[in-house]
């Protein structure tokens, strides 16, 4: 990051963008959702993410070895995200990815995703129910 | 100096519907709209004091065994006069001279709360500076405060979301800034970390 003069004010809808080309550096497990820091911008997957690997495995919050499958993602760095109606994805260099579903019935809404960081609240996603 | 649209707390701003401030700019601001005028303003104060006087009461009855002779009268007295600052605080048309803080947008007047149209009030945080658009434009925040008008310490910022499909006049998400810089969402009440299924995460206006 660019420290605190980083300018948002041209990411309005595609606030996700801000985190390409960032390293995942921390995943953390605060209450019952999920905080990437990608070099100090937070994403919080409210709605529990599903790991998707290039070799087509996918790994959903269900599975035992979940907690090591977005473990492995520390340290990648984030090649592309899409940001539709119903889900947000980020894929990293390696081509692994994880999908964040935004018409999850878990949590109950309306916010499933938000972006901030450098004490600021950048962005928030809602389940298309709710838009 | 007139507002675009009319003064959303209506005749409690004025018989003006669409003036700003009294029309008295050089000498107060309103920039959410919430200044009343002065017919208004001891009426809403009074009728604080009075409502946080009977709630006291009543908690105490309801603490004590339902014994009203066990009534602590000054602990009363205190809870309508901390009512009483706290209306007037959020509907003082205060001087710009006292209130504005010179900041790098060149100073706001922050209220110490805002009242919704249906009439939720939103305590904002002791110190808080804003409104500041949420960056992705679906609301505004004040952020730099804390706690203060009941609320915990560690309070130190609320965001106001736009309405959305079920929350008609939007939504409310008190919180603090963690040591990554990233937001955390907080308990207005306790202060603690909400889960995003917790009615304080989404705490509708």
């Amino acid at each position: 990051l660019e420290g605190e003069d980083m300018d948002f004010s041209s990411y309005n809808d595609k606030c996700l963008s801000l985190i390409v080309g960032k390293n995942l550096n921390v995943i953390d497990f605060p209450m019952d959702y999920i905080e990437f820091d990608f070099d100090g911008l937070i994403f919080a997957a409210l709605a529990l993410p599903i790991v998707f690997f290039k070799d087509g495995r996918s790994v959903y919050s269900s599975f035992s070895q979940y907690t090591e499958s977005l473990l492995g993602l520390v340290g990648q760095k984030v090649s592309s995200v899409l940001e539709t109606k119903t889900k947000l994805e980020i894929t990293f260099e390696n081509e692994n990815k994880i999908i964040v579903p935004l018409d999850a019935e878990m949590p109950n809404g309306p916010e499933m995703a938000t972006l901030s960081g450098m004490g600021k609240f950048i962005g928030e996603w809602s389940k298309p129910e709710f838009l | 100096m007139r507002w675009m649209t009319r003064d959303w707390i209506r005749e409690a701003g004025g018989i003006n519907g669409y003036g700003y401030a009294n029309a008295n700019p050089l000498n107060g601001t309103d920039r959410m709209g919430t200044a009343v005028g002065p017919a208004l303003y001891f009426g809403y104060i009074a009728a604080s004091a009075l409502v946080a006087y009977t709630t006291s009461i009543w908690a105490q009855i309801a603490s004590n065994g339902g014994d009203p002779l066990a009534v602590n009268q000054a602990q009363a007295g205190q809870w309508a006069i901390t009512g009483a600052e706290m209306m007037a605080g959020g509907l003082l048309m205060t001087p710009i001279s006292t209130a504005v803080r010179i900041g790098e947008s060149g100073g706001v007047c922050v209220p110490d709360f805002i009242a919704s149209p249906n009439g939720s009030i939103i305590r904002i945080p002791q110190g808080a500076e804003g409104p500041f658009p949420v960056m992705n434009g679906k609301g505004v925040m004040y952020t730099g405060g804390s706690g203060g008008f009941g609320l915990p310490k560690n309070i130190s910022s609320v965001r106001i979301m736009d309405p959305k499909f079920g929350f008609q006049n939007g939504y409310v998400n008190y919180g603090s800034t963690q040591a990554n810089g990233g937001w955390q969402s907080l308990s207005p009440i306790t202060g603690k970390s909400v889960s995003p299924n917790d009615q304080w995460w989404h705490i509708p206006l």
